[in-house]
């Protein structure tokens, strides 16, 4: 009867074991690394909770990335190591760590100071020193640019200093906002009291293209984030679903001022714009493909709402999506060969992956609930989206094999997701 | 036995005049009747003494006042169609002939939709809505100077729950007076 009960309770515990050392993440085997206790010199109540924020953040990031598999608290607890400029890297190597990364925050002068130093485990080598500093209202992004130093050390997108913009009506009606990815630091950015809806952020975040009803009829407009001004870009009709080329000189949106919405280009610089596809259906939600060179969109040409890529001068329309008779509001992944879209299946809104190269699809989500605007983060490994799963609209993030939900927003209800690319080609 | 004829003949001459602009006001004002017949002037310039006004006249309010009136009924679609129900043409007959009565009278029709359809689709589909009663008025011979369209897809239902009786509710074209 003991052995039973013995082997009962080693038995999840075996399992977890196992899906450790199995998991692949993102296409490439996670790095494990390991973060031991940061060290911490503060002096103020409020510079010690800073620096425990700026750890807090940093773990999060990594725990978050799919790209690092932090050592768990209890592998941590076996290492005794405290000396962040040698660190016992045998011992390190031993609990299965790949890499170590020492931090190290200090209060200065009103300042925080955040260090870390990565080293290599199995080499014992040193890999990577950086150091910030800065206001301690600045802890967080302090946190999220040292996620970011250690992303491009591996060759990854930086994604922790990305952002998404959103609408809410928390104040009462719809306007537009934005936030930092792990949904921290929420600020609003319009107050026209009309109505703004389904933003899009550029590849360099310094604008957002956004619709916005505050002259009556929806007119299309980019706000410039750090000159807090708006241009208006396209009125008459109805203009939605606007999307920055990879370079951000062009703009892709649908217009209804021809009597249906169809897709047009307009040029930033020289204001000139022109007139892509000419259909009986509604063409909505534009999207360049990562390279620029083709533009994914949907159409009910056919009759009910499908999804189509085209050349980028409106040539060449094909359908790509033959399952389910209402397939809307895709995002093109980075790497060119995933497309995120909503499908309306039985009455029901869910997300799902087609795979161009493969054709498979892939259902992240299920349930009753409506799931709306899948975004894709800047490095493809995870999906921002809006459900009404908890009863009002609330933007969620997912990774991109539907795993670790996240909720981002609870006040209000919060909608129309756009997470920030970043052209890795530039 | 002339001036009887002139004066009967102007008298409903006023009458049919009346009837054109405000139907509700001429029932009520023989008075002023005869006393244009006399001169023969153009009847609209005549005030209207307020006590006998009995139905209230859209002149007197605000827009916000008129809107709240109802005057103009709004008209409910089937599931994922814009075409107009044969139901709802007799709602749609009838704002028009109001709309004719008041010819000043500018309005905003506004598409909406329920919650089953992207919003990119909802806002499409709502205007298809929008212009399609555009149309069918336009048709009853209101003319298209008249009238404003703007779709505000499912972002604005009437009933917030998630079932067919909301649905049904939600799936609409509302009118909204913007000029008197």
């Amino acid at each position: 009867m003991r052995k039973i009960f013995l082997l009962l309770a080693l038995f999840p515990l075996l399992l977890a074991q196992q899906e450790i050392t199995i998991r692949i993440r993102g296409g490439i085997p996670a790095i494990r690394i390991a973060v031991p206790p940061f060290k911490i010199k503060a002096y103020t109540d409020q510079g010690k909770a800073a620096a425990r924020e700026i750890e807090e953040t940093f773990r999060a990031d990594l725990a978050f990335s799919r790209v690092f598999e932090p050592l768990s608290r209890d592998l941590l607890a076996l290492v005794k190591d405290t000396n962040p400029d040698k660190p016992d890297l045998k011992a390190w190597e031993s609990v299965g760590a790949s890499v170590v990364f020492m931090g190290k925050v200090e209060e200065r002068g009103g300042q925080l100071r955040f260090t870390g130093k990565l080293y290599d485990a199995r080499t014992k080598g040193f890999i990577l020193g950086k150091s910030f500093f800065g206001k301690a209202k600045f802890r967080r992004l302090m946190a999220h640019r040292m996620g970011d130093e250690l992303l491009k050390y591996f060759g990854q997108i930086p994604i922790f200093t990305s952002k998404i913009a959103f609408i809410s009506d928390r104040d009462g009606n719809r306007e537009l906002y934005i936030m930092d990815y792990d949904g921290m630091n929420q600020v609003r950015l319009t107050y026209t009291k009309g109505m703004e809806m389904l933003p899009a952020w550029s590849h360099n975040g310094e604008m957002v293209a956004y619709t916005s009803f505050r002259r009556g009829s929806p007119s299309l407009y980019i706000r410039f984030i750090y000159q807090g001004k708006d241009k208006l870009v396209a009125q008459g009709g109805s203009n939605i679903t606007p999307d920055f080329s990879p370079d951000d000189k062009l703009l892709l949106y649908s217009s209804s001022l021809p009597g249906n919405y169809e897709i047009f280009l307009y040029n930033l610089r020289t204001e000139q714009r022109r007139r892509l596809t000419y259909s009986y259906g509604s063409d909505l939600s534009p999207k360049w493909s990562p390279d620029g060179e083709k533009i994914l969109f949907s159409s009910d040409r056919s009759g009910s709402p499908q999804l189509y890529i085209m050349d980028k001068n409106g040539k060449n329309p094909r359908r790509i999506t033959f399952q389910g008779s209402y397939n809307a509001s895709p995002d093109w992944a980075p790497d060119g060969d995933r497309v995120v879209y909503v499908s309306r299946v039985m009455g029901r809104f869910n997300l799902y992956i087609l795979y161009l190269s493969t054709s498979q699809v892939i259902k992240l989500t299920s349930g009753m609930a409506m799931n709306e605007n899948p975004c894709f983060s800047p490095d493809g490994r995870h999906i921002v989206f809006s459900s009404n799963r908890s009863g009002r609209y609330q933007i969620y993030i997912m990774d991109y094999d539907g795993k670790n939900l996240r909720q981002l927003t609870s006040r209000g209800n919060n909608l129309m997701p756009s997470w920030q690319k970043i052209n890795h080609r530039r | 036995m002339k001036k009887i004829t002139l004066v009967l003949v102007a008298g409903i001459f006023l009458i049919t005049l009346g009837g054109c602009k405000k139907k509700e006001k001429v029932k009520v004002i023989p008075p002023a009747a005869k006393q244009v017949a006399k001169t023969g002037e153009e009847v609209k310039e005549k005030p209207i003494p307020k006590p006998v006004v009995q139905e209230e006249s859209i002149e007197d309010m605000s827009l916000e006042e008129i809107n709240r009136k109802g005057y103009l009924q709004r008209i409910y679609f089937d599931f994922d169609k814009y075409d107009i129900r044969e139901d709802q043409k007799p709602i749609l007959i009838k704002n028009a002939e109001w709309l004719k009565a008041h010819p000043t009278v500018k309005i905003l029709i506004e598409g909406h939709c329920d919650e089953r359809g992207t919003e990119e689709y909802n806002l499409a589909l709502g205007e298809k809505r929008a212009k399609a009663v555009r149309d069918f008025l336009i048709s009853l011979g209101i003319s298209p100077d008249r009238i404003k369209i703007v779709s505000y897809g499912k972002s604005r239902p009437l009933d917030p729950r998630h079932n067919e009786e909301a649905w049904a509710k939600n799936r609409r074209a509302e009118f909204v007076i913007i000029a008197k």
